[in-house]
């Protein structure tokens, strides 16, 4: 790797032809490397090491040693396990909450997972107006999601919504509907936010891994009388595999954690139907301050995304992890 | 005649395909991009015309005064300046602490050079809702509690190991012959860093930077956290809180969100490339 520029103090202080002469006494000054290639090339990240240690290693044992500690007034006493305890066996709220924001990944990456592919699909099969095509396609990946949130709560609202009012003029639905309280349903509504913002990023990594596809291998196919079903299941599919692998893990470990849309949209409701998990670490923290227990909670929720990627990595093909 | 209705017949036949294929794309860019006609429209109209039995989809007395009313009326213009401020501080301290250390896992060899890109790449499996809370202790501690400061680094640390990463894939695309030809030259390591590599990096260097500046844009829970005052709040967040009034003025809201989406509309338009390469190199490598 380095082997190469290792040999190079001894060449450079020689003074060098090819260049100015102002660069010749430029080499004089710098002939002497003190530092060897590894040491330099740590020096380098060194910065990098710090600030990662400072803003995620500290922060990460710090959450750790609060979850062991229970809250109370002034100083937190020892509880060991205690929170974990509480909350896997004594708290109505945890499992539902967790089924919650399960909810929320499956419905929402699922469906974004479909439409992400059919729009790649299409994509891929235009000729004309491919760039414009591509700037509309990325649009609801860029907005923030707050702001997506806000928007489909406009269109969604029950009185003066664009939604209600369109499907009452097609005559689908006799009086206005209120979208964002209904006993089931909303935190469907709610995962097609959700799935709204994540599309484009699907259909990006979808589309990229299409176009590394030979297109010859698509006319054999049809010389051989494949239909398009056929040559999508036995040719794209699996030639897809990786790309699909990716998109749905990172989406799915990105859904998992979104706290915005659920935030501004529903904000948990209606009653408890749409909390989630990240909105619970919210509340326990940052309502009822109770951060110990709200600690235990965020660990938990690590160790479920851990649990997520390794689900996923072990099914992508070895041979393509880079 | 017959031969030409054949001929017809098959091209429509193998059209097919694309006819449908644009058929999905018109359905889908509606779906995409009604949402954001609707707020530009309802940011457009006076109260009289959102708060009624009747929309009317092209405003019928088009008016800038829900702009005005929210930069006179808000603090509008701190947050504009605060999410320039951050975004612009944290996408430079990525580049700066990025790049650096993408050439330097890139580049040279040492011990635990692969076992460190691996633990950057492991920190983002974090969520950021697990850290908040040893964070929301910390920035109180270096009394950094509501300030663009605090905002800056929060930002840094959730889009540094993603530009670090892709980063190392930009570089080592660079040939190593172009580095080794500068230092026989008489560059120094830094200087072949700065002077060649760099440079050439530099679409990469874009690609990672556009989507850490919208990313931190967009941002909205540390800030809504650590920034709860007109102080370092930003436009994510201020334009959340038009729903949290008591009458909630969907036109001024409307006209928040049209403002907080502009950079995205910018780098849509002029660099989707740039995003479809950060975006396809970070999910691949990641």
């Amino acid at each position: 790797m380095a082997s190469v520029s290792r040999s190079l103090p001894s060449r450079a202080s020689e003074p060098s032809i090819t260049g100015s002469g102002r660069r010749v006494r430029g080499v004089a000054v710098r002939r002497q490397q003190i530092l060897k290639d590894g040491q330099f090339g740590f020096l380098m990240v060194f910065p990098a090491l710090v600030l990662l240690a400072l803003i995620v290693v500290f922060p990460a044992v710090y959450v750790l040693v609060l979850s062991l500690f229970r809250d109370s007034r002034g100083a937190g006493i020892w509880t060991g396990l205690g929170n974990y305890r509480t909350i896997l066996f004594n708290d109505s709220k945890f499992w539902p909450y967790l089924l919650n924001s399960m909810k929320y990944v499956v419905f929402g990456v699922g469906s974004a997972f479909v439409v992400g592919l059919i729009v790649a699909l299409s994509l891929n099969a235009i000729r004309k107006f491919k760039g414009m095509a591509r700037v509309f396609a990325l649009w609801a990946w860029a907005v923030p999601p707050v702001i997506a949130s806000l928007m489909w709560k406009w269109l969604l609202n029950d009185t003066n919504g664009a939604i209600n009012h369109l499907l009452m003029a097609l005559r689908l639905i006799k009086n206005p509907v209120a979208w964002l309280s209904l006993p089931w349903g909303t935190m469907f509504i709610l995962s097609q936010v959700h799935s709204w913002t994540t599309v484009p990023f699907i259909m990006v990594i979808l589309l990229a891994g299409l176009q590394t596809i030979a297109p010859e291998l698509y006319e054999v196919a049809s010389i051989d009388g494949a239909g398009s079903f056929h040559k999508f299941r036995v040719i794209t599919f699996p030639l897809l595999k990786t790309s699909i692998l990716t998109s749905v893990m990172l989406s799915s470990i990105f859904a998992f954690r979104t706290f915005d849309i659920v935030f501004t949209l529903t904000g948990g409701g209606p009653g408890e139907t749409t909390e989630m998990l990240v909105t619970y670490v919210y509340n326990r923290a940052f309502v009822s301050m109770k951060l110990g227990y709200a600690a235990a909670l965020s660990v938990i929720m690590v160790l479920i995304s851990m649990i997520m990627v390794a689900f996923f990595v072990k099914l992508i093909p070895t041979e393509d992890i880079s | 005649m017959a031969q030409m209705l054949h001929n017809a017949l098959r091209s429509l036949v193998s059209r097919k395909g694309k006819w449908l294929a644009a058929l999905v794309l018109v359905v889908y860019f509606i779906i995409n991009l009604f949402p954001m006609y609707w707020i530009l429209v309802t940011s457009l109209k006076k109260d009289a015309e959102v708060y009624t039995p009747r929309p009317t989809f092209v405003p019928l007395h088009p008016t800038l005064d829900n702009y005005v009313s929210i930069y006179t009326t808000r603090p509008y213009l701190k947050y504009t300046v605060n999410t320039i401020l951050i975004s612009v501080g944290a996408t430079l301290s990525c580049v700066v602490f990025g790049t650096v250390a993408a050439y330097g896992f890139s580049r040279f060899r040492f011990a635990g050079n692969r076992a460190l890109r691996y633990i950057f790449l492991a920190s983002r499996v974090f969520p950021p809702i697990s850290l908040i809370i040893p964070i929301f202790l910390m920035v109180g501690w270096i009394r950094l509690y509501d300030t663009v400061l605090a905002q800056i680094i929060v930002n840094t640390y959730m889009w540094l190991p993603f530009f670090i990463w892709i980063n190392i894939g930009f570089f080592d695309t660079i040939p190593r012959e172009l580095d080794q030809a500068a230092q026989i030259d008489g560059c120094s390591r830094m200087q072949s860093f700065l002077r060649i590599a760099f440079p050439l990096s530099l679409p990469g260097v874009a690609a990672s930077s556009i989507i850490a500046f919208l990313g931190t844009w967009n941002e909205f829970l540390y800030n809504l956290i650590l920034g709860p005052t007109p102080r370092a709040k930003n436009l994510s967040v201020g334009a959340s809180d038009f729903i949290a009034d008591m009458f909630v003025s969907w036109n001024q809201m409307a006209a928040g969100a049209i403002i907080a989406c502009l950079p995205a509309i910018v780098f849509v338009v002029f660099f989707q490339r740039y995003i479809v390469k950060g975006l396809t190199s970070g999910a691949v490598k990641g």
